[in-house]
């Protein structure tokens, strides 16, 4: 696998919900640029180029991380910490998805320096429509740092 | 205390003393007297003595004159020259002696004056008869002056005596009169003396029987305070039992607390996720499988997704129920009137196809937390709007009135209403007296409004004819401290 041209990492350890968000993103256009790890650990395998991921380059980072807070291992709190207090992953635009809004972690995730928090939607409708816009919104119209 | 435990020791004591000093006065008084009388008898013996040896020696000059008279011997003149010379001496020591009577003094001048007499004329009558002979001279010497003056000596010297003796008597008799007095007078210090002993005595075994009382009242005392220490060290225990206890359940209650949240956001986080699911799975079979499903198939997918949106309306609503529970309670003074009318303006936009009425009475304001108390008042109105859809005309009544210490609000309608045997459903959480076909809701409204109300010490309340209409009360304490404290 072609681990280099990875665009989005997405981090999400419910099977059924990286199904319908890998589905949501690839009709929005986005297809064989998506990574998927199934936990926190995983995610930071593959960014600092670990197990698994040992063969990647470090320095061809994706352009969006997409993480779930609630994570088997390492949490996607954690994972958001240490990337973001590493000053050579600290650019990389990092997008939290969780079930609730009553998450206690929102406050904690913006001071942390989250890009960005989504509460994904119950009704597919909308869960569909909130993701596409999504992937649109970081991909496409927002400007990403120079490499 | 002590300071007049002492004095009323002492008092008694000192006074003891000066009556013992009084008596030692006294006797000494009394024993100078007897010694005065004492004096005074040896003087007048002395002043007796003398005169009677006066009259002696005056005697003595006699016989010696009438002895050489009779013997021409001048050996019989020998006493007579000694006499002479001794007698003037005695008058002179009875003079001095005798000082301060004046009486005795003029008598002494006299038997001077008389003895002297007496003597001359005995040297008078010697001389004679040495010069004309013994039988010559006894014709010439008038015997009867010599005899006078011989018996005035007598008389005076008796006198003297006399007059000694009365002095005497008389300085005996006021000593013995100074004696008795004396005497009473040591007699009733003595009395005092034991009087005074016998108080001292008491006082001195009422001090020491006070004092074995209050050693014995100290010795309680200490007792009492030792109990009293005891007590408040089983009080302190007590008390520190108490707030380990409170600071215990405190922590459990902290615990239970953070445990619900932490049991909240799983249960949004995780029942949402396969609802989620649910949904999202339907929908890929709408989008790409449609073509293979007949009509029923259709619908069973739409049912699907309606249930399972409705799912996640129970978990949000019991979400924001759990939450109420916990949430701080904020106050301040709520103008009810501008909340309402800009809340039934809201609604009325909202429900364009409802021809809503509203009729609202003058509404005072109140201490609350105002988005709570909001919240209420949308749970009302909607209520009143929603179960009024099947009415020509929604006719919304909204007012209050004064009871007790509290404002009472309230909500009329002239819809649906409800049947008052299941009163005691109104309130509960999910609990519904419609049909869902009827009227869609998770039946959580009043459950949430009663709670908010209940948070702020007031009551809700409802009453309803079924098909006619309901009115739901609430209540709000109108003292600002009831929110206040809420708050804390």
């Amino acid at each position: 696998m072609l681990y280099n041209v990875i665009e989005i990492l997405f981090a999400e350890d419910n099977m059924d919900d990286a199904m319908l968000t890998i589905r949501a993103l690839k009709k929005s256009g986005l297809t064989n640029k998506i990574q998927h790890v199934k936990d926190g650990a995983e995610a930071l395998d593959f960014i600092y180029c670990k197990g698994n991921y040992a063969e990647r380059n470090f320095n061809d980072q994706p352009r969006l991380i997409l993480l779930d807070l609630k994570m088997p291992k390492i949490s996607g709190m954690e994972v958001l910490e240490q990337l973001k207090s590493d000053p050579r992953t600290n650019s990389i635009p990092i997008v939290v998805l969780t079930s609730s809004k009553e998450d206690p972690d929102i406050k904690n995730c913006y001071a942390l320096g989250v890009n960005s928090y989504i509460v994904k939607p119950v009704e597919s409708d909308n869960f569909f429509h909130v993701l596409e816009q999504l992937g649109c919104y970081w991909m496409i119209h927002n400007v990403h740092p120079v490499k | 205390m002590k300071k007049k435990v002492i004095q009323n020791i002492w008092l008694p004591f000192f006074f003891v003393l000066v009556l013992i000093g009084s008596i030692g006065y006294a006797v000494y008084q009394s024993n100078r007297k007897m010694l005065d009388s004492a004096k005074w008898v040896d003087h007048t013996i002395e002043i007796i003595s003398l005169s009677e040896k006066t009259l002696s020696h005056t005697k003595d000059i006699e016989t010696g004159a009438l002895g050489y008279v009779i013997t021409n011997d001048s050996v019989f003149l020998q006493p007579n020259l000694i006499a002479k010379d001794v007698i003037y001496k005695n008058i002179a020591v009875l003079k001095t002696l005798t000082k301060i009577k004046p009486g005795q003094q003029v008598l002494l001048d006299s038997l001077k004056y008389y003895i002297q007499k007496r003597i001359a004329f005995i040297d008078q009558g010697i001389e004679l008869i040495n010069k004309i002979g013994l039988a010559n001279a006894l014709k010439n010497i008038k015997k009867e002056e010599g005899n006078y003056y011989s018996n005035q000596i007598r008389l005076i010297i008796g006198k003297i005596i006399a007059k000694e003796y009365e002095y005497l008597q008389q300085r005996k008799l006021l000593n013995e009169k100074d004696i008795i007095i004396f005497n009473w007078v040591i007699g009733s210090l003595f009395a005092l003396m034991s009087i005074a002993s016998v108080l001292f005595l008491i006082s001195y075994h009422r001090n020491i029987t006070q004092k074995n009382d209050k050693i014995v009242q100290a010795d309680e005392l200490v007792i009492l305070n030792n109990e009293l220490k005891i007590s408040e060290a089983k009080y302190q225990k007590l008390n520190e039992e108490l707030e380990y206890l409170v600071i215990e359940r405190t922590a459990k209650y902290e615990a239970a607390n953070k445990e619900l949240e932490s049991f909240s956001y799983s249960v949004s986080h995780d029942l949402r996720a396969p609802i989620r699911a649910i949904n999202g799975y339907t929908k890929i079979l709408e989008e790409d499988y449609l073509d293979k499903l007949d009509a029923d198939g259709v619908t069973v997918l739409a049912s699907i997704v309606s249930n399972s949106k409705k799912m996640g309306h129970l978990i949000d609503d019991l979400l924001a129920f759990s939450k109420l529970g916990r949430k701080a309670i904020s106050g301040s003074e709520i103008d009810m009137q501008e909340m309402v009318s800009t809340l039934c303006d809201e609604i009325s936009i909202e429900n364009p196809e409802s021809q809503i009425e509203f009729t609202i009475h003058p509404l005072t304001h109140i201490y609350g937390d105002s988005s709570l108390i909001h919240q209420v008042w949308i749970n009302l109105i909607s209520n009143s709007v929603k179960f009024s859809k099947y009415k020509p005309k929604t006719i919304i009544e909204i007012g209050c009135y004064q009871k007790d210490d509290h404002t009472v609000y309230y909500v009329k309608d002239n819809g649906a209403g409800f049947d008052m045997k299941y009163y005691n459903k109104l309130f509960g959480v999910f609990q519904r007296l419609h049909g869902q076909d009827e009227f869609e809701g998770t039946g959580i409204g009043l459950a949430i409004v009663q709670k908010i109300v209940t948070r702020h010490n007031g009551l809700v309340w409802g009453e309803s004819v079924l098909n006619e209409g309901a009115r739901f009360y609430f209540s709000m304490p109108n003292e600002k401290n009831v929110v206040s404290e809420l708050s804390n």
